[in-house]
């Protein structure tokens, strides 16, 4: 899976959850999730249950911290990094 | 390294308590000491790791857990692992339920919510997807016709309950022969769900009930699958069982609990103070291979209608946190008893050295907490004699004979 579906697939996510945050789409990939868009405590756990479900993956311990999460960009990298992962592990 | 390791590697450096100095290479549980609330209560914050010890509230989130074994309990979570430790319940309940912690949710504690006029009213708050109720509030008729009501207003998805509260509202609903509301999940949790409860539910309103076993000390232990069996949530904790001094991994006995994620008072071989079955690993249905717990055995639940309204553990609960919260937590240990001959309860209440002459006091704010609550005729007697305290925690700290 491409950054780019990823990252769309993100968007829609986020939208999702953050209905009333008066970002449009298009300007979301670039919004701070906890300054912007007042992500807490309920929304950065359904972020991690919904983005392992959609893309196959656990998010390492290490890194459920919501400082890991602010942007979408941040998200991206950890999904194509634990897909990989994933990738390598099922080929070796 | 794995989840275990790393937190024994982390207690032996950083917490003076579980820091044995013979064992600071030894990264398993096989020859760690099993502790109790006794032991906890007692440490009190000497059981923090050290670089806990000092910090502020803004840090640290507190968990007051005492329920029906009188023991007041006050657990420090450092936030961040609070957060790891509370997605390994997530997951499963997303995965297997489709709940996540945007749903709307029903759920019941002993927060004050002073959003009410008389005793008799409903307390209860709501944030967002969160509709959260004193589950002391719910003693009378008039609460329950209030929550019935409010629940009209709301869409919930789903309802995180105790067995008690979940069958005071069904037997309410039945009673005024009002249909049930239309929910897509419900998860029991804090005390034994019978099976004649669970059987009710389906029968008269279509909707399975979820069994899930997790305490303040730890968040999630286990929890059933749409398959009825209930997984323990490895990630989050490792179970074993003990009988007579002897821990394993399979079989039946104490419940001695290791949380994973929990730096800022580790709970290593904690007993949890529940009996249960443990089996070994085994794959199931719903795709996981985890641990069964396949029997819990906890404190019944004891209660008693006076005046029509009813007095039971989580009223006791309810009153004895409030004063403790009043006066920096004076009460040790307690036990009531409701003598139905005399229509009187009694109090068996341990003060904590500190506090041993604050007797008077201790009474007359109990006293003032059961009477703000609705309790005013209530004939209470409050005894300070250690002796009468019962030490054997396998029965309730409500008793009414």
């Amino acid at each position: 899976m491409n950054e780019n579906k990823i990252k769309l697939i993100l968007i829609d996510i986020l939208s999702a959850l953050f209905p009333d945050c008066g970002f449009d789409k298009d300007i979301l990939e670039f919004a701070d999730l906890m300054d912007d868009l007042g992500m807490d405590s309920i929304t950065f756990i359904s972020i991690i249950v919904k983005i392992e479900e959609i893309f196959g993956i656990i998010v390492p311990d290490d890194m459920l911290l919501m400082e890991n999460f602010r942007s979408v960009k941040d998200i991206v990298l950890i999904v194509e990094h634990e897909i990989e992962g994933k990738h390598v592990e099922e080929n070796s | 390294m794995t989840n275990l390791e790393i937190m024994l590697k982390y207690v032996s450096e950083h917490n003076s308590f579980y820091r044995i100095s013979e064992m600071q290479e030894d990264l398993t549980l096989e020859k760690r000491p099993i502790i109790d609330r006794f032991t906890v209560q007692k440490l009190k914050k000497k059981i923090l790791s050290e670089e806990y010890l000092g910090l502020n509230s803004r840090n640290l989130i507190t968990l007051i857990t005492s329920g029906s074994s009188g023991q007041p309990l006050r657990v420090y979570w450092d936030v961040k692992d609070y957060y790891k430790s509370m997605v390994c319940l997530w997951r499963r309940r997303y995965l297997y339920y489709g709940i996540s912690p945007t749903s709307t949710v029903l759920n019941f504690n002993y927060n004050l919510y002073n959003n009410v006029s008389t005793s008799d009213s409903l307390r209860y708050y709501q944030r967002k997807n969160i509709l959260s109720v004193n589950k002391a509030s719910l003693s009378n008729e008039k609460a329950m016709h209030e929550l019935v009501v409010l629940l009209n207003d709301m869409n919930i998805d789903w309802i995180y309950v105790q067995p008690s509260i979940l069958e005071r509202i069904l037997n309410y609903y039945l009673r005024h022969k009002i249909e049930f509301p239309k929910v897509k999940y419900i998860e029991t949790a804090g005390e034994v769900l019978s099976e004649k409860l669970r059987n009710n539910i389906l029968y008269y309103t279509g909707i399975t009930v979820t069994n899930m076993y997790g305490s303040e000390e730890m968040n999630g232990i286990a929890i059933e699958c749409p398959y009825g069996n209930m997984h323990v949530l490895s990630e989050n904790v490792i179970v074993e069982c003990a009988e007579n001094d002897c821990v394993t991994q399979t079989g039946k006995g104490s419940a001695i609990i290791t949380n994973l994620h929990n730096r800022a008072m580790p709970f290593i071989r904690y007993n949890q103070g529940d009996v249960i079955s443990l089996s070994e690993m085994r794959m199931c249905q719903c795709g996981f291979c985890d641990q069964m717990i396949t029997n819990i055995e906890g404190r019944e639940r004891t209660a008693v209608t006076i005046a029509g309204k009813i007095l039971d553990t989580t009223i006791i609960t309810e009153v004895v946190e409030s004063v403790n919260n009043l006066l920096e937590y004076p009460i040790y240990l307690y036990n009531f008893v409701y003598l139905l001959s005399d229509q009187k309860l009694i109090g068996y209440i341990k003060l904590e050295e500190l506090y041993k002459k604050w007797e008077r006091t201790v009474s007359q704010e109990l006293n003032k907490e059961f009477k703000k609550r609705g309790y005013s005729g209530l004939n209470i007697e409050i005894n300070y004699n250690d002796a009468k305290i019962d030490y054997n925690k396998k029965q309730s700290m409500f008793i009414v004979r």
